[in-house]
């Protein structure tokens, strides 16, 4: 026979006891499960929604609402939250020459009744292919990538067998879709309509054409197309990612970030020149770019989310010291219960040791049943108190058991030691006496 | 094989003082059935429990086989007692919720013994004392002198050289402690130092030795 026989023996005995500190157990650890599995969740989807904003900044016409983006509540038009993190979609990683950027596609979307024009780019379909311009994607492929039909949409299906650097003057004019003042500009050169667009030249010594951008023309944002081995800020537009906003919600690990891909740190140092350097192009000109707005979403779920954690932390903190103090006060009365039988076992062979590890035993068996029980009724509770949260979020097997040990130990264990001091202290000679 | 050498026992301080043992000396030998006898308050029982190693005097020595008890640390001092004494109470001081055979078991639990040689010892010393009938009952079921039987057995189960028996019949009828007075005779013939404390002066004429403890000093000290 050993002591933990002894501990088992007892534990069956007082049943009614037993049960009874199983079931405080079970409840303050469950509760508190149930309260960090919400929290757990709760996190993990503000994550998603932000993931869900895309890798990047959209550059939106001041008077968009970010909301209006997010929702999709855009009039005709179905706005792929994907489209803005396609460049991620093909896990590119490492650094990007500007020729992986091979073609750009426009959409028409509207805004609060305004008419933007938000322009992406797509990567190759396939990243690894050799960087020459016949390999380059036709319109149709680009499309078929993003898989949302804009060709048709859009009225350039006809070009899908070409690439972008194919297009001829015209067909790049239907396809780039000017909805300045409703008219198509007319960028034939030589057509009289005026000086050929800075972005038609073609530059001497390069035999590439310039790629600023065209100013002037309200509420279009466009991506400038990019020509292989070229891949500056000044050349397109980069889809930056909102590290800011992750950082403040510490969800670094979340970072995807183009820039970093293409070799930049993403620092927020270097976050802020491009960002700078965005804003900075579009000063005084339309569009305003307004480049916070995830920022402020981020912050106001950040401050409601953490308003919802600090209420909840304060109910786990509660239901922790509460059930601690019942489990301590067992203890104590229970050390007092059995002080003859301790002192018998001190008399005719057991040390103050072996007593304290006999209550401490209890404690353990105790504390894993009760964390054990604890937690799967907590993530049971979880699940009825926010399914949707719980639903997208499954945190591994062992965090949640472990922490569930981890919380029955604390309670079980801090507070029973007054109780185990007690039982060490025990006088033989005093409780052999009494009859 | 027990040596109490000029033990004193005082509880309290000052005035409030008192002396429950005043300078006793005793001898008792290896096989010697000795009864302590006086009435309540004389300091049987401290006695009792100074010689078994459990109530440290305020001054004296307590010897066996020429080790002190209380020269040694705690832990050294369990295990003296593990290894010599056996111990009878006068209400049992059993574990109700375990069987008669866990209770026997308890000295070992301790020591390391494998647990079948514990069962083995235990159904053995149970068998000595009449209750091979009884392994598995809790003792919370037993009768009132099968209970000082199963103590008996627990305070056997060691081996020891000595048996420290504090009132064990008090709370028995007449024929169950004189049964249980014949168990400890038994013992005291297979060489087991037996001293009985008590009140009932007919019974401490059953031992081989009486001495009286009247107010903390022995009175008497001589044969039955």
């Amino acid at each position: 026979m050993r002591i933990r026989h002894i501990v088992w023996k007892e534990l069956w005995r007082r049943k009614a006891a037993t049960l009874l500190l199983l079931g405080g157990l079970v409840l303050s650890v469950g509760f508190i499960v149930a309260v960090q599995r919400v929290q757990m969740s709760s996190r993990e989807r503000l994550s998603r929604v932000l993931d869900a904003m895309g890798k990047n900044i959209v550059i939106l016409p001041e008077s968009a609402t970010l909301r209006q983006y997010l929702a999709g509540d855009l009039g005709e038009e179905t706005f792929p939250l994907s489209y803005l993190g396609i460049a991620n979609q093909h896990g590119l990683t490492g650094p990007l020459v500007a020729g992986q950027f091979q073609g750009s596609l426009q959409r028409k979307i509207s805004i609060e009744g305004e008419n933007v024009v938000l322009c992406g780019v797509t990567a190759q379909v396939d990243p690894d292919a050799p960087r020459t311009g016949s390999t380059s994607p036709t319109i149709g492929e680009g499309q078929a990538e993003l898989g949302w039909g804009a060709a048709e949409r859009l009225g350039f299906e006809h070009l899908r067998e070409k690439t972008v650097d194919q297009l001829d003057v015209t067909e790049r004019k239907s396809f780039e879709l000017p909805y300045f003042g409703g008219k198509a500009k007319d960028e034939t050169p030589g057509a009289g309509a005026g000086p050929v667009p800075p972005w038609k030249k073609t530059r001497p010594h390069t035999g590439r054409r310039p790629t600023s951008k065209p100013r002037g023309q309200a509420r279009k944002v466009r991506v400038t197309k990019v020509r292989p081995a070229t891949g500056t800020i000044d050349d397109f537009k980069v889809y930056v990612d909102i590290a800011l906003a992750r950082r403040q919600l510490g969800l670094e690990d979340k970072v995807l970030n183009v820039i970093q891909a293409q070799g930049r740190l993403a620092s927020e140092e270097g976050l802020s020149e491009i960002v700078t350097a965005l804003q900075s192009r579009f000063q005084g000109t339309e569009p305003k770019v307004r480049v916070h707005h995830l920022l402020n979403i981020a912050r106001a779920r950040r401050t409601a989310y953490g308003r919802n954690a600090r209420y909840m932390t304060l109910l786990s903190v509660a239901a922790f010291i509460l059930g601690a103090m019942i489990i301590g006060g067992y203890a104590v009365a229970d050390v007092r219960g059995r002080r003859k039988e301790m002192g018998i076992l001190l008399a005719i062979s057991a040390r103050p040791g072996h007593v304290m590890w006999m209550f401490v035993q209890k404690m353990l068996i105790l504390a894993v049943l009760g964390g054990v029980i604890g937690c799967w009724l907590g993530g049971l509770a979880a699940e009825r108190w926010d399914p949707a949260a719980v639903a997208a979020f499954h945190p591994p097997f062992w965090e949640m058991y472990g922490l569930a040990l981890v919380l029955a130990f604390g309670l079980t264990l801090v507070p029973s030691a007054v109780g185990v001091v007690v039982a060490s202290r025990i006088d033989p000679a005093d409780t052999v006496r009494e009859l | 094989m027990l040596d109490v050498q000029h033990v004193t026992q005082t509880y309290g301080r000052g005035r409030k003082a008192i002396t429950a043992l005043d300078g006793i000396d005793l001898h008792v030998n290896r096989g010697e059935f000795l009864a302590i006898v006086g009435p309540s308050g004389s300091g049987k029982t401290s006695l009792l429990l100074t010689m078994g190693g459990l109530l440290t005097p305020t001054s004296g020595r307590v010897l066996i086989d020429g080790a002190s008890f209380y020269d040694v640390g705690g832990p050294a001092r369990t295990a003296m007692r593990l290894k010599y004494c056996g111990f009878m109470f006068q209400t049992f001081h059993l574990i109700p919720y375990l069987t008669a055979m866990e209770n026997v078991q308890l000295p070992l639990v301790t020591t390391g013994m494998e647990s079948r040689s514990q069962r083995e010892l235990a159904a053995e010393c149970l068998k000595t004392v009449g209750l091979e009938e009884r392994l598995d009952q809790p003792a919370s079921k037993l009768s009132v002198g099968e209970m000082q039987r199963v103590a008996l057995a627990r305070a056997l189960i060691n081996r020891p050289a000595l048996i420290l028996a504090d009132e064990p019949t008090a709370n028995l009828d007449e024929e169950t402690a004189r049964v249980v007075v014949e168990y400890l005779k038994t013992f005291r013939n297979e060489g087991v130092a037996i001293v009985l404390v008590t009140h009932d002066t007919e019974l401490g004429n059953s031992a081989d030795r009486t001495v009286r403890l009247r107010r903390g000093t022995l009175v008497a000290n001589g044969a039955s």
